[in-house]
């Protein structure tokens, strides 16, 4: 990579990051659904001080990946579109700079930036286990199970939600993956559910980005959402990470042969 | 940094046709590109920034070939580009902007790159707005912060799309004396509708219509063309009618004093005036339109 490559992906990850940062809609909406996420579910604070330190930070884990990736999907969803709708995308078409870097720089700065207050939640409450718990090493185990567990399936919904309004309307985008969270990971979850409805959905397997194999194959916690090894807690953080990329080259090609139809 | 354009076609969608068959040669120094709204003006701009590819013909920039990757790659980094349509980062500071387009052009080394920044901050007049975000910015504002823009990588071509629209009067001409400076010892291309910003600034000049160039040559040899066709004419009553463009009205009392283009009827009682720019442009048009009619 050469020098100017680098600067340009540096470059275009810091402004991305600032600009993603200064959104208003970025900590409203984070905080809309952190507080429907307490509404429904339980804080760090409400779990039974007979649980284990594990079993806490692999619930709160959890319970942040109910609603908070969908306000990370929404958020994240305008951001290769917004070139186009500021008219900037002329002026930048014509840089020197390599579009790839610049493509790359906008995923991972607008994630990075996304997942600031998700990550200053989850360690607020991980801080409040160690203090509660007195352990001091809540705090490592929790920042692991945040790079294992939320991180990978974050990862995986920041890269469709990047990718994806390259070819589809930024509000249906919006529409229909939350519709699609709420539908396949929520509401509709099992067949003893009054509403259910035999839907595909990645919930269950693999690839879901609610971290639940992670949790238990990595961290082997007891009597979690469900059982796993090892094995299926690296395959499933290697295959979320493995279709983030997929989907985000699958963009890129798609906007590289636009370009050169034009 | 000569501009050959040869044979240029540009075909939308496979219909619409914006550019037929353009040749050009523009030199060091700077060219005007007139013509009026939807000629082909800003298609033909976009092909030299390297946002749009031809349909068919060759674009050679300072001897680079433009139809290969890496030629346009070489061209960019000597190119400085303003858009008829300019959009900002809202977000951003006018520094922080230009920072960051500083950075996609390449100016890799901070320090320097922080400098020539403030430099043009302080160009377009902008030093002390240099913090503010660019959402609070008026329409000259932000096109000032496009001028700076433009002007980072010190380029070797620029093009500027309509650069003085949005101005004031005092801005347009700070504007167009900035790129008369400019143009020393490098080529700027300025396309514009508006007659007086290619007369000020341009010894050189084409007129596109239709998506074709109706005249290329010196500013002088369009404003010949008009020799004997310009005229004033000062009458009580309605507008001359007759075969007659009227350029310009001036409300003297009593009377209106018209100038007009064209051939006035032997009747009218018509003084010759000498032509203008703008004169010789109104003459070509009239002369093409005269031509489709016909």
């Amino acid at each position: 990579m050469s020098k100017v490559t680098s600067s340009v992906l540096i470059g275009a990850t810091l402004y991305e990051f600032r600009m993603q940062l200064r959104r208003k809609a970025l900590w409203i909406a984070t905080g809309i659904f952190f507080a429907l996420t307490l509404f429904v579910s339980q804080g760090p604070w409400q779990f039974p001080s007979s649980m284990l330190v594990i079993q806490i930070l692999a619930f709160w884990t959890q319970e942040l990946q109910t609603f908070m990736p969908v306000a990370f999907g929404i958020l994240l969803a305008d951001r290769l579109p917004r070139d186009r709708l500021l008219r900037a995308d002329e002026l930048l078409d014509s840089l020197p700079g390599s579009p790839s870097e610049r493509f790359l720089g906008k995923y991972i700065g607008a994630t990075l930036a996304t997942l600031l207050p998700l990550f200053l939640i989850h360690l607020a409450g991980v801080v409040y286990v160690a203090v509660d718990q007195a352990s001091a090493e809540a705090i490592p185990l929790g920042l692991a199970m945040f790079a294992a567990a939320s991180l990978p399936g974050l990862l995986f919904v920041a890269a469709f939600s990047i990718s994806c309004p390259v070819v589809i309307w930024v509000p249906l985008y919006q529409f229909l993956f939350t519709g699609y969270w709420f539908w396949g990971n929520w509401l509709l979850q099992g067949p003893q559910s009054p509403l259910y409805i035999p839907v595909p959905t990645l919930s269950g397997t693999l690839l879901t980005p609610a971290g639940y194999y992670a949790a238990t194959g990595l961290f082997g916690v007891p009597d979690f959402v469900l059982r796993a090894t090892a094995w299926e807690g690296l395959s499933s953080i290697g295959l979320l990470v493995a279709f983030g990329v997929a989907a985000l080259d699958a963009a890129h090609r798609y906007l590289t042969w636009r370009k050169s139809t034009r | 940094m000569e501009v050959v354009v040869e044979g240029l076609s540009k075909v939308y969608g496979g219909r619409v046709r914006a550019l037929s068959g353009v040749d050009l040669e523009i030199p060091t120094g700077m060219y005007g590109l007139l013509g009026p709204n939807g000629a082909g003006k800003t298609t033909l701009m976009r092909i030299l920034a390297g946002i749009l590819r031809p349909t068919s013909g060759s674009v050679h920039i300072g001897g680079l070939d433009c139809s290969t990757e890496s030629g346009w790659t070489a061209v960019k980094r000597t190119l400085g580009y303003l858009p008829q349509d300019l959009g900002l980062y809202q977000d951003l500071s006018a520094r922080e902007f230009l920072d960051y387009i500083g950075i996609l052009k390449g100016l890799g080394d901070k320090k320097e790159r922080r400098r020539r920044v403030e430099e043009l901050l302080e160009v377009v007049r902008l030093e002390d707005v240099a913090k503010r975000k660019l959402k609070g910015f008026s329409g000259g504002m932000r096109r000032r912060v496009g001028i700076a823009q433009a002007l980072l990588n010190d380029p070797r071509l620029l093009i500027v799309d309509e650069p003085t629209a949005g101005l004031d009067p005092e801005e347009c001409i700070r504007f167009r004396n900035l790129l008369s400076d400019l143009a020393g010892d490098r080529t700027v291309l300025l396309s514009t509708h508006i007659v007086e910003d290619v007369a000020q600034t341009s010894r050189n000049l084409a007129v596109l219509a239709g998506g074709e160039v109706l005249f290329r040559g010196t500013a002088a040899g369009l404003i010949e063309g008009a020799r004997g066709k310009v005229f004033t004419v000062e009458i009580d009553g309605p507008k001359p009618d007759g075969n007659l463009t009227v350029v310009s009205t001036l409300h003297l009392g009593s009377s209106v004093q018209y100038r007009v283009v064209g051939e006035p009827p032997p009747h009218l009682e018509v003084e010759e005036a000498p032509p203008s720019l703008e004169d010789g442009y109104v003459w070509l048009m009239r002369e093409r339109r005269t031509a489709g009619v016909t």
